[in-house]
């Protein structure tokens, strides 16, 4: 037996593309780079006190997550997962509403809670360095880069995050 | 870039932190899009599937009880599936490659990583517009074709196209 009459094993399909018929190049409701520039901004205006609302909101929450852990909470008890999940939440937002910091310091939140297999005082420590200048980031409205202050807060925290991850 | 009038399209947005949700059906509708509808995880988006039309889908990947990428194998699989081959667009904070190809390799058509911006996710639709992908079906994979570039080579093509009935 050659297995030609077998079913092929691959199936290759051009699938049916119902989103070509309902777009069209051009025209005046075209998106073009000007309008999503705009758009952007308007994002930004529109959204950046709930922004600061919803981030102050993680922050608490945050912190009292953080608190749990220090008690001594199991690497997969509920309080790290809840703190796993609220700066993974941080993270994606930050740079959307302009605070890049944001992003850029949970995300080294985020690395130093996957890096380690069991929470010892040393990374609760660097943990609550992060929680705390984050609290800095938002208080102070830190946006972008941050300037000077920001390269201080970051160069700070670079010097902890370094030893663990 | 090109301009596209994209207002026709009916997009569903899956996430579950409202605040990330409110955003993105704000930025599509600043693209023009009417339609669009929101679900807060992967179970509740399969029950919307079911008695609404979507021409693209963007969803974040951690969300509990159907995550994401459950979701996206579900839409892809699933003998009830209400279009195997709805474009999918993965929203997610999680940028590590090994995620990236999980993502792939669960069927993902395109990936945006967090903070997302007007003008990224845009161009994620323009690549599902201009770009429609092949689809793969075998024992162990179902999805667009992970490859983008058609490269020559000597031999049968297997990915020539087979009629669907």
């Amino acid at each position: 037996m050659d297995g030609a009459d077998k079913p092929p094993s691959v199936v290759f399909e051009r699938p049916p593309n119902p989103i070509a018929g309902k777009v069209a190049k051009g025209g005046p409701d075209a998106v073009t780079e000007e309008r999503l520039a705009a758009l952007e901004e308007d994002i930004v205006a529109k959204f950046s006190d709930q922004y600061l609302e919803w981030v102050e909101n993680d922050l608490v929450r945050l912190r009292k997550a953080l608190e749990v852990i220090e008690a001594g909470a199991h690497v997969d008890a509920p309080s790290v997962q809840a703190f796993r999940a609220i700066i993974h939440d941080m993270r994606g937002m930050g740079g959307t509403f302009e605070y890049d910091l944001v992003t850029t310091i949970a995300d080294q939140v985020h690395r130093l809670v996957h890096a380690v297999g069991t929470l010892g005082a040393e990374h609760l420590m660097a943990l609550r360095v992060h929680v705390d200048a984050l609290k800095v980031v938002v208080a102070e409205r830190l946006t972008g880069d941050g300037g000077e202050r920001g390269r201080e807060v970051l160069q700070g925290l670079q010097k902890v995050y370094q030893k663990y991850v | 870039m090109e301009s596209y009038n994209v207002s026709q399209l009916s997009v569903l947005v899956v996430e579950d932190n409202r605040h990330m949700r409110f955003v993105i059906r704000t930025i599509l509708q600043g693209m023009g899009i009417r339609s669009v509808k929101e679900a807060e995880d992967g179970s509740d988006a399969l029950k919307l599937l079911k008695t609404e039309d979507a021409d693209v889908m963007v969803t974040d990947w951690l969300m509990e009880p159907l995550d994401g990428l459950e979701l996206t194998r579900m839409i892809r699989t699933a003998s009830d599936s209400a279009n195997p081959y709805l474009p999918i667009i993965m929203l997610t904070g999680y940028t590590e490659i090994a995620r990236v190809t999980e993502a792939r390799d669960a069927g993902v058509t395109e990936f945006l990583a967090k903070p997302m911006s007007a003008k990224n996710l845009y161009h994620r639709l323009v690549e599902i517009i201009e770009r429609p992908r092949g689809f793969i079906k075998t024992h162990r994979f179902t999805g667009p074709d992970r490859r983008r570039i058609d490269r020559q080579f000597e031999g049968k093509d297997r990915r020539a196209p087979v009629e669907v009935l």
